[in-house]
């Protein structure tokens, strides 16, 4: 049986994302450990007082504290993960349009916003290192508040399992679209960086 | 413009620009290339080991060095009493100190475990800094004229072009500060404020006698300096899309 790692279980997409996981018979955890074929980081976290816009006194630590959270702390998981990981090895993060530098419309909170944009390059170089160890990526945006977590879910199942293609069966041009990372949200759109 | 950066004697007073970052290389010689147009160029400096910017001020009267670690909210207060007791505005902010690698590792699946302390040290520095900038010094840039912002950032931080496999932490940096611009470009430039993002190309480091560690292929800080002074004084056409520009006038993919 294969295992699943969800970093926290305590939203109704990540309860609904693991329900189906266990549905297809995946064992789930909320700790590293060895024999994960997917790791699945939920993270979206806010800081009490990064919410301010440029005048209204933007608060360092609270920003500090946003990239410790959103950033630091799951990558200190996925690290302590990665060796014990099999199978697909699939690695997969959230984020959201308000860290797309092309998209974002967003004025206010910098310190999340700016630490989950680290996290996508961050994603972007590490494929590049780890994809010929076999691992590979997924970035979702659930579209939190605008669609249902249960849809969101399957949304997310369905990107996170399926393998993407390779052309190495049709004319062996060494097309791979595993190595092209992205960010797609819930509807199936890719965002752009 | 008359020049009259004690603000006495009833002339204009001179055009105002703060330059982080400037005790060597690219700053520096930002702040030499606007010292030469008859700016007033506040220049950050936090090496002791270094007196590249004494002899620029010693060079030109227009430079005033101010110890400024971008990182320290009470150090950005007291260079914005200084520049409102000599100027009283700001208009131009050239936001440029970084923190460009060090020992720390910080590759996923590395040889080594990634030193977090480090990453959020150079976050801290190198991508929050220019937002805190702005933020303190908002009603100094309010009085200024230009209201121009200009941000080194670099070609690493692109995500579209990203090729490197390890070494995360000075990328990611950037990539941050972009969006961090994005987010300052979608709040002020209604306000009338324009906004440069600039890639300097890979330079060649001064060291402290004012001599360069070469690198190949390498271009010169001050030649890149000049460019981007002369991106930043003149005005662009599409001052209502941000855009991440080289020192050739080219654009870069996000
Ligand atoms: N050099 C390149 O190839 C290259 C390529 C692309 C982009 N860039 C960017 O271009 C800019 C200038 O680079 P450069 O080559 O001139 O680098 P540099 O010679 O290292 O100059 C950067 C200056 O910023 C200072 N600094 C570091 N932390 C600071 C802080 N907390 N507060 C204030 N100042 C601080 C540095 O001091 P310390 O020596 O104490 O750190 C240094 O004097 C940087 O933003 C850099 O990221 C450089």
């Amino acid at each position: 049986m294969g295992k699943v790692y969800i970093s926290s279980l305590e939203t109704p997409f990540a309860e609904k994302l693991a329900a189906l996981f266990e549905k297809d018979g995946y064992k789930i955890c909320t700790v590293p450990e060895p024999g994960i074929e997917y790791f699945i980081d939920v993270t979206d976290e806010e800081v009490p007082g990064d919410d301010r816009k440029a005048g209204e006194g933007i608060d360092a630590d609270a920003a500090a504290e946003a990239y410790r959270k959103n950033v630091c702390e799951p990558l200190a998981r996925l690290s302590e993960a990665l060796p014990g990981m099999v199978g697909r090895k699939r690695i997969c993060f959230l984020n959201s349009v308000k860290s797309s530098i092309n998209l974002s419309t967003e004025t206010s909170g910098y310190g999340h916003n700016m630490s989950r944009a680290a996290l996508n390059l961050i994603l972007v170089l590490s494929k590049n290192g780890l994809a010929e160890k076999g691992y590979t990526f997924r970035l979702f945006d659930p579209l939190a508040g605008t669609v249902p977590p249960g849809l969101a879910a399957h949304s997310a199942m369905g990107y996170f399992t399926r393998d993407r293609f390779a052309d190495d069966e049709w004319d062996g041009l060494g097309r791979n679209d595993e190595l092209n990372l992205v960010v797609r949200d819930a509807l199936g759109r890719e965002l752009p960086w | 413009m008359v020049v009259n950066p004690e603000g006495k004697g009833g002339s204009v007073p001179a055009r105002t620009a703060l330059v982080t970052g400037a005790d060597r290389g690219f700053g520096l010689f930002a702040a030499r290339e606007l010292a030469q147009r008859g700016w007033l160029v506040f220049a950050g400096r936090v090496l002791e080991n270094y007196d590249l910017l004494d002899r620029l001020a010693a060079e030109y009267p227009l430079v005033r060095p101010l110890r400024l670690d971008v990182s320290k909210t009470d150090d950005i207060m007291r260079a914005g009493e200084e520049i409102a007791h000599v100027s009283g505005r700001l208009d131009v902010l050239f936001s440029n100190a970084a923190l460009m690698g060090g020992p720390g590792a910080s590759t996923l699946g590395g040889e080594e475990p990634i030193d977090f302390g480090a990453l959020e040290r150079d976050f801290r520095v190198n991508s929050m800094a220019g937002i805190l900038l702005v933020d303190r010094l908002l009603p100094l840039l309010e009085k200024g004229e230009m209201k121009r912002l200009h941000f080194t950032s670099s070609e690493i931080s692109s995500l579209r072009l990203m090729t490197r496999t390890g070494s995360m932490r000075y990328a990611m940096t950037k990539t941050a500060l972009n969006l961090g611009v994005r987010m300052l470009f979608n709040d002020l430039r209604p306000r009338g404020y324009t906004f440069r993002l600039y890639q300097p190309g890979g330079m060649n480091q001064v060291l402290p006698d004012g001599s360069y560690m070469r690198k190949t292929k390498a271009v010169d800080p001050a030649e890149s300096a000049a460019c981007a002074v002369a991106q930043l004084l003149a005005d662009r056409v599409d001052e209502d899309r941000l855009a991440l520009i080289d020192y050739h006038g080219r654009e870069l993919s996000f």
